[in-house]
């Protein structure tokens, strides 16, 4: 599936932080979102998901925009938001219970999956416990697993590693993989550079709302005139040149 | 450490009067003065009646206890405190020192007064009036200030660990109590002066053994603040008010009711959030006891039936805002649902409350084979709720949307 936006303006009420923002996420590709904190990284995400309007521009996923099929939309899209979001009154298994009511998925292969992703994260003990009481890390990989158990092609994962131990940052990649190879797109913002390089398909880079420079990694080398540097030269260079 | 005492203590005044003119708005005023004024008539009514007896003292006894458990240690600590104040946990003494010195003002005032209250009972008892209500005055002063003293060790990692050191001397304030009620309070006051002395000899020595339990005295101070919230929360809206979630597995079997699937995926989330969080089925379970209590006692048909709508009212009003509950929550904006499901659900778990209501009143005027205030308020309570959920509810939560 892929996610086209295109002209985005946009912000908070009449705040305008985004502004002529346009790039895809092909089906089948990773794409790095990377700028620095406050470039309108999350702003661009909150509008994917629907939680900002735009002002103009548009967002379409295979067509289907928020306007004209809001719930066909939704059920392609999954996300893992930066903090971890639960609720304070569900449990771990109720949580994914959640999951499954809401995307309507089958419930014995759905709950296949999430107990495979469950083990992998060592929390296949803790299904009666409320996550909202576990440790930021395990309370990420419930988000990460509440994601991926649904047949979203779509996934926007904002900033998944900070608080993950080493081993979970490799299992959430393994799992990011595979979805990838099944055809489905992600756009994961992250400020962990070399992980991005190495992982990441395409890169779009954000700079004070607007989008510097999209494309994979020769092509960024090439539009700095880096031809040995690393994201992390590039990302340096874009934060020097002025506004 | 004097300094942060006095500022924290002026914070928190500030903020308990904001909240206290609220609680005790004008009409409440007038409720509480009519029947503080019966009561006492009551009490005058009552007392000459009274003859000395056992059960008359073990009574006496259980109340005064009961005075003497009321009033905690108010700390005024805060979370943050645990953090930024670890280096001063030495000088924290002085600080809880003046902690306790404030916390015994409430306590004081109120066993004052009801000490004063027993005078003309003494007198009826035959007893010298004056120097009984002395002694037990001064029994419930040195009572309280252990019982303050004990609350403040709470709050240190001492050496010797004992459980229940509050529950123990309470049990000891009632039997010397009750002996004073049956003899004289000067016997109460020996109790409670003996205790006194030897707790404040020993209490040098453990307290400069004793290291400050920091998350002991935020959590306690928390879990204070929080009742004291949550009794305004009955009068007014408290911002923040955070209610400490439990996982009641003994009512799981409510839970299976719903049964999962897409249509169901709002009821699932409110059910359950209805059912472990503190609040509203706290507010809920409150205004229903009190509701059927007052219900319970009325009698004309007419007046029964308008306080069990009142009631309906009160509890359908304030659950209103558990629509909202997890607006702030971002997957429930993303979730592939349709939006008609959400006040739909709301709608089955509002109804299903006042119903459930409706037939507790019915039952207990039932009980009293009330016939016609039964089955007017099975009637004109059904007839209620149909119209407070299709309609008012549906009206307020339409316009709350328009104004967001």
């Amino acid at each position: 599936m892929t996610l086209t936006i295109d002209g985005l303006t946009g912000g908070y009420g009449n705040l305008t932080i985004l502004k002529d923002v346009s790039f895809t996420v092909p089906s089948g590709k990773i794409v790095g979102l990377i700028g620095l904190n406050g470039a309108g990284k999350s702003t661009t995400i909150k509008h994917i998901i629907g939680l900002l309007t735009p002002q103009t521009g548009t967002i379409d996923l295979d067509g289907k925009t928020l306007k004209t099929d809001p719930t066909g939309f939704r059920a392609g899209l999954a996300y893992v938001p930066e903090t971890p979001v639960l609720y304070p009154e569900l449990t771990l298994r109720e949580h994914l219970d959640m999951t499954i009511m809401a995307y309507d998925l089958d419930k014995d292969a759905a709950w296949r999956e999430a107990d495979a992703m469950l083990k992998r994260f060592r929390l296949d003990n803790k299904l009666d416990w409320f996550p909202a009481k576990f440790s930021k890390g395990m309370q990420q990989k419930v988000m990460i697993v509440a994601a991926f158990m649904t047949h979203a092609q779509l996934f926007i994962i904002d900033e998944p590693f900070t608080g993950l131990d080493p081993l979970a940052i490799h299992d959430l990649l393994d799992i990011v993989t595979a979805k990838k190879q099944q055809g489905a797109s992600v756009l994961m913002s992250t400020h962990i550079l070399a992980t991005a390089q190495q992982y990441a398909d395409e890169f779009v880079l954000i700079k004070s709302g607007k989008v510097r420079a999209t494309g994979d990694m020769a092509s960024l080398k090439q539009q700095f005139g880096l031809q040995d540097g690393s994201l992390d030269d590039i990302y340096m260079k874009m934060t020097e040149e002025k506004a | 450490m004097i300094k942060l005492w006095r500022t924290r203590l002026r914070q928190h005044v500030q903020e308990q009067q904001k909240y206290l003119r609220l609680v005790f708005n004008d009409h409440f005023v007038l409720i509480l003065l009519i029947l503080f004024g019966g009561a006492l008539y009551a009490y005058s009514q009552v007392v000459k009646t009274l003859q000395p007896s056992g059960w008359l003292a073990l009574g006496m006894a259980l109340i005064f206890a009961g005075f003497l458990s009321f009033g905690q240690l108010a700390t005024l600590a805060e979370a943050p405190d645990q953090i930024f104040l670890l280096p001063k946990a030495e000088a924290f003494k002085v600080y809880l020192l003046r902690a306790r010195r404030y916390s015994m003002i409430l306590p004081g005032t109120l066993l004052t007064f009801t000490g004063l209250a027993m005078w003309p009972l003494f007198a009826q008892l035959g007893q010298d009036p004056a120097s009984a209500t002395i002694a037990l005055l001064l029994a419930l002063w040195l009572f309280k200030d252990l019982d303050l003293w004990l609350q403040f060790l709470q709050r240190y990692h001492l050496p010797i660990r004992w459980h229940h050191q509050r529950l123990l001397l309470l049990i000891i304030a009632f039997i010397a109590l009750f002996g004073g009620f049956y003899v004289h309070p000067a016997m109460t006051l020996l109790v409670a002066f003996i205790l006194n002395l030897v707790f404040r000899w020993q209490l040098k020595s453990v307290l400069e053994h004793g290291r400050l339990n920091f998350s002991a005295l935020v959590s306690l101070e928390d879990a204070r603040m929080g009742r004291v919230y949550r009794f305004y929360n009955l009068f007014t809206d408290v911002p923040g008010l955070a209610n400490s979630v439990h996982r009641r597995r003994y009512l799981d079997g409510l839970l299976k009711l719903v049964k999962p699937q897409q249509t169901t995926t709002w009821l699932f989330l409110y059910l359950r959030g209805f059912l472990r969080g503190g609040e509203y089925l706290g507010l809920y379970l409150r205004l229903l006891v009190i509701g059927a209590v007052i219900v319970a006692v009325l009698s004309p048909w007419w007046l029964v039936l308008g306080f069990a709508i009142l009631f309906l009212y009160m509890v359908g009003f304030q659950l209103l805002p558990f629509y909202y509950q997890y607006d702030d929550i971002v997957f429930v904006h993303l979730y592939p649902v349709g939006p008609e499901q959400k006040p739909a659900a709301f709608e089955r778990l509002l109804t299903v409350l006042l119903l459930i209501e409706v037939l507790a009143f019915t039952l207990v005027t039932l009980i009293r084979l009330q016939w016609v205030a039964a089955g007017s308020i099975f009637i004109g309570g059904g007839l209620f709720v149909w119209a407070f959920t299709r309609w008012y509810a549906r009206m307020r939560l339409k316009q709350h949307r328009v104004m967001v």
